[in-house]
């Protein structure tokens, strides 16, 4: 098993999102893993949403990573 | 004092003790139960070493026992005599990093536990109607029959001394493999109906045509002969004697007074040469001398045989050549004459090539000459055979043990020699397991 | 030389080294072989109504050969009548008078009877009290030992009679066959107790012979479950003693018990919480004198560190020790095999293969030779390939760096906020 491969593709789905203007706008975890719903930073009204479900244990700490270091990086600025 | 022939039973016991319980225990508890274990991959025959010694640990006797007899089937005979720093202890991972497991040791507990309490490992395969005809009893032979016993082949064995073993009943001191574990082996393998015709010389009791159209195929596993004629004046002498005949006779239990007191030389150096200078001052020779036209290094006996001999009290003459035998007027050896020896640039066998310092010879005085300077080979059978072979070494197919004859195998020491392979009991062993196997191939097909 | 004196809730002893009650201190003679052998402290075999016991009694666990990992019993307290206690415990202590005798009691959870063995012992000049409520088998279908040391109003009740009469120190003895230890040791905390000891033995059958089907050990062909104690159980003894350790309502003083065998375990112990530890199974397995080396070393570990009393190795682990929640998720780890020390015994490999993450692979080096190397990325820092690996140094953990620490409760608030 080359689990460090699956988590690279998922990390890939994120980062895709997050450089498209993607920001996080929930986290659901169930038992089916984790579900990161994303939307696209715009002015209108209908911004466009998307939804990653992170199976591998890395990704799922991963994404966390991200909002927890830019909320201390808010928190110190 | 006692004569060598009433302390027979002493003098001839295993001079190495088994295990004591505890020890077993302690040493079965040492083992690390590698994963892919390198002993496993240096034994010939490729024992599962790290599980029956597991087994030992969880009281699995009769699962440590047919583990290793699975892979070996003279197995209680391996665990006596092979050179184990060389191959399964030699390899154990626990070398650098602290003592090797006692591999051969364990084995042999597990043997004699085998051996005393009679279980039933195999079973013969369901008869699939083809008959094979072995030639030998001996490991390779045995060995051969008890893997085609287990295909389902009806297995004869023909033998020509009066019990099977070969090398393993009649060709190893008793004090380090006792005559009772090769019989006890051979047990196990006419338990599975191999018929062991004993007393049967194939060529002489039994013609060669009949073997050849009497059976499917046929194996030919004669291993060696007698050792070869020393080619200096004076061996015809009373007192000069064969090491392999010499050991034949004491293992056939026939203890003589006749070397009590004597001064012995025995010749070669090589594994059958100690066994019989050891045998000798067992038989109560005063004084035992190992001569040997190389040195140290170049000798072939296994360096732990070499420190049991000095062990024993055996001496060395190195660089040391046999030029003559002489007697008195009765025709009784009194000394052996030999000439001193240099050596030289390495020869085609990568020893050093020895070379006579002339005008120099010199006497040993001695009562007894023993020959052990290798052994023939039985080129009459192999040529009656009509087979292919190289000063007596029958060439076979590597892969097949196929001898020119492609219904005649041969395996052991009969293809041993010319620098290709090992003349061991476990290299034996391996080889008529193979060939048995390659056999079950070749005429599986057939039935 | 380190200074090894404690004080440990008032009971003083030239070292933290006691005899834990058991057949070690049955008697005097026992008791004052094992203080001139070099133990501070004995409590003695616990005193209570004369008991009969019967044979065998004891079982040990093998493990590869090693005898005792673990150790049970099924004898019960003191077979003594309790003059003939007393009069041995008033001569060794005269005899003895720097040496810690701590009397351990078990009597029926009634007030009058704890008042009348407190004032009896204390008579004889013992230096403090430890009430068992532990000992899980036989006295506790009579309603002790375990049977009330498992109810924490029960040991609150009776930890309070005992201090209403006792004037020396009165340390309450745990019983681990309870889910929270924390529980019962609160309880002994609250019923005024001067200091708590952990663990006692653990419910167990030892085994069933193969050959008879009995069980081990076996009375005329029947057995019993036993308490269970011996190396084996160290592990569950620590995490019972940080358990305590880390809970600010239990402020009282700790003796440690629970597989001790050397001073390595006792200094954890006492990094762990506990100020004097307790010993059995290894004087019963080693004899007493195994307690110079357990002086000695621990002498020597203390001059290395340099510490100049061993009070002050006493909970220094203990901010160490957290709730699962509390452990930093992005720590990472990952095995390393260092060639020049691996033996290629492969063990690593097969328990990687087969029991975690799959990432340790044989390559072929430059000359031939197979050997195994970690895929770093996909190792999960487990720490089995290093725990089966029989060569030390082969296989090294190397810190990962990481850039910020988050824990599993940090990440669940943090979660929180986005709906999860």
């Amino acid at each position: 098993m080359q689990e460090h491969q699956l988590y690279l593709d998922e990390k890939q789905k994120i980062d895709t999102l997050l450089e498209n203007n993607f920001c996080i706008v929930g986290i659901i975890e169930n038992l089916s893993g984790t579900f990161v719903a994303f939307k696209q930073a715009e002015e209108t009204g209908n911004a466009p949403q998307a939804t990653v479900q992170l199976l591998i244990p890395e990704t799922r700490k991963y994404v966390t990573n991200l909002l927890f270091t830019s909320r201390l990086d808010q928190s110190v600025s | 004092m006692d004569s060598a022939a009433t302390n027979a039973w002493k003098i001839f016991d295993e001079v190495k003790p088994d295990m004591k319980p505890k020890e077993v225990m302690e040493e079965a508890n040492r083992c690390l139960f590698c994963f892919d274990a390198p002993c496993m991959k240096a034994c010939p025959t490729h024992i599962d070493v790290p599980l029956f010694i597991k087994k030992i640990t969880t009281g699995n006797m009769k699962g440590s026992a047919r583990i290793i007899m699975e892979a070996n089937p003279v197995a209680a005979t391996c665990a006596r005599v092979c050179p184990t720093e060389e191959l399964c202890e030699g390899a154990c991972v626990l070398n650098d990093a602290s003592l090797p497991i006692m591999i051969g040791d364990l084995q042999r507990h597990t043997m004699n536990w085998a051996m005393k309490n009679n279980p039933q490992l195999f079973e013969a395969g369901e008869q699939n109607g083809k008959r094979v005809a072995v030639i030998g009893a001996g490991p390779a032979g045995l060995s051969s029959a008890r893997e085609l016993a287990r295909y389902g082949y009806q297995v004869t064995v023909f033998e020509k001394q009066a019990e099977a073993g070969g090398l393993d009943t009649y060709g190893i001191v008793p004090f380090r493999l006792p005559k009772h574990v090769a019989l006890w082996e051979v047990e196990q393998i006419k338990k599975l109906g191999v018929s062991i015709q004993t007393n049967t010389e194939v060529g002489k009791d039994v013609s060669i045509q009949a073997v050849l159209d009497g059976f499917d195929a046929v194996i030919l596993a004669i291993g060696m002969a007698h050792v070869p004629p020393l080619g200096i004046p004076g061996e015809e002498l009373d007192g000069v004697f064969d090491a392999i005949q010499l050991i034949e006779r004491v293992k056939s239990g026939h203890v003589t007074d006749r070397f009590s007191g004597k001064k012995a030389v025995v010749i070669g150096a090589g594994n059958t040469a100690i066994d019989a200078a050891t045998c000798l001052k067992r038989l109560g020779a005063a004084r035992v001398q190992i001569v040997y036209r190389r040195s140290e290094k170049e000798m072939t006996a296994y360096p732990f045989e070499y420190r049991f001999a000095k062990e024993e009290g055996i001496e060395f003459r190195w660089q040391t050549q046999p030029k003559r035998i002489e007697g008195d007027e009765n025709g009784n050896v009194t000394s052996v004459v030999c000439a001193p020896i240099m050596l030289g640039e390495k020869d085609a066998s990568g020893r050093r090539r020895p070379i006579e310092i002339d005008n120099a010879p010199f006497p040993m005085n001695t009562d007894v000459v023993v020959k052990a300077i290798g052994q023939m080979r039985d080129v009459p059978l192999i040529e009656a055979f009509d087979l292919a072979h190289d000063h007596g070494v029958v060439a076979v197919d590597p892969l097949t043990y196929q001898t020119s004859n492609p219904k005649v195998y041969a395996a052991g020491d009969v293809i041993f020699g010319n620098g290709k392979g090992e003349a061991m009991v476990v290299a034996a062993a391996e080889q008529g397991k193979k060939t048995a196997q390659a056999i079950h191939e070749q005429l599986l097909s057939k039935i | 030389m380190a200074d090894l004196h404690i004080d440990f809730a008032g009971i003083k002893s030239k070292n933290p080294f006691w005899l834990a009650s058991g057949p070690p201190t049955n008697t005097g003679y026992q008791v004052q072989r094992a203080f001139d052998a070099g133990w501070g402290g004995a409590v003695w075999k616990t005193l209570g109504d004369p008991v009969i016991n019967v044979t065998s009694r004891f079982s040990g666990l093998n493990y590869g050969g090693q005898r005792v990992a673990g150790f049970n019993n099924i004898e019960l307290i003191t077979d003594r009548p309790l003059e003939v206690n007393l009069r041995e415990i008033r001569e060794t202590k005269r005899a003895y008078p720097d040496h810690a005798i701590i009397a351990s009691l078990m009597v029926e959870p009634k007030q009058e009877k704890w008042h009348e063995i407190v004032k009896r012992v204390e008579d004889v000049g013992v230096d403090g009290l430890e009430l068992n409520f532990g000992c899980p088998h036989g006295m506790a279908e009579r309603g002790m030992g375990s049977a009330s040391g498992q109810v924490p109003e029960l040991v609150e009740k009776q930890t309070y009679w005992t201090k209403e009469a006792a004037e020396t120190p009165v340390i309450v003895k745990l019983t681990p066959n309870i889910t929270d230890i924390t529980a019962t040791a609160y309880a002994a905390a609250q019923g005024g107790a001067d200091a708590i000891s952990m663990i006692n033995t653990i419910n167990s059958l030892m085994g069933v012979d193969l050959d008879t089907w009995n069980t081990i050990p076996n009375v005329a062909g029947k057995g019993t479950h036993g308490g269970y104690c011996g190396p084996a159980v160290k592990p569950i003894a620590l995490s019972m003693v940080a358990e305590c350790a880390t809970q600010p309502d239990i402020p009282v003083p700790i003796s440690g018990i629970g597989g001790i065998e050397n001073w390595q375990d006792a200094a954890e112990f006492m990094l762990m919480g506990a100020s004097s530890v307790q010993v059995c199974t290894a004087a019963m397995h080693h004899g007493f004198r195994i307690v110079e080396d357990m002086i000695d070393g621990l002498n020597n570990y203390l001059d290395e560190k340099g510490l100049a009393s061993v009070s002050d190795l006493v909970g220094r682990s203990v901010s160490k020790y957290k709730k699962w929640g509390d452990l930093d998720l992005n720590h990472k780890v990952v095995a390393r095999i260092n060639q020049d020390y691996c033996i290629h015994c492969n063990k690593c490999h097969i328990a990687c293969e087969d029991a975690a993450h799959q990432c340790i692979e044989f390559y072929t080096e430059s000359d031939g030779t197979r050997a195994l190397k970690v895929r770093e990325q996909d190792c999960v820092g487990c720490n089995l390939c290093s725990i089966v690996c029989p060569a030390e140094g082969a296989i090294d953990m190397i810190d990962q760096p990481s850039d910020v620490s988050m824990t599993w409760n940090e990440r669940q608030r943090l979660i929180s906020t986005f709906g999860g």
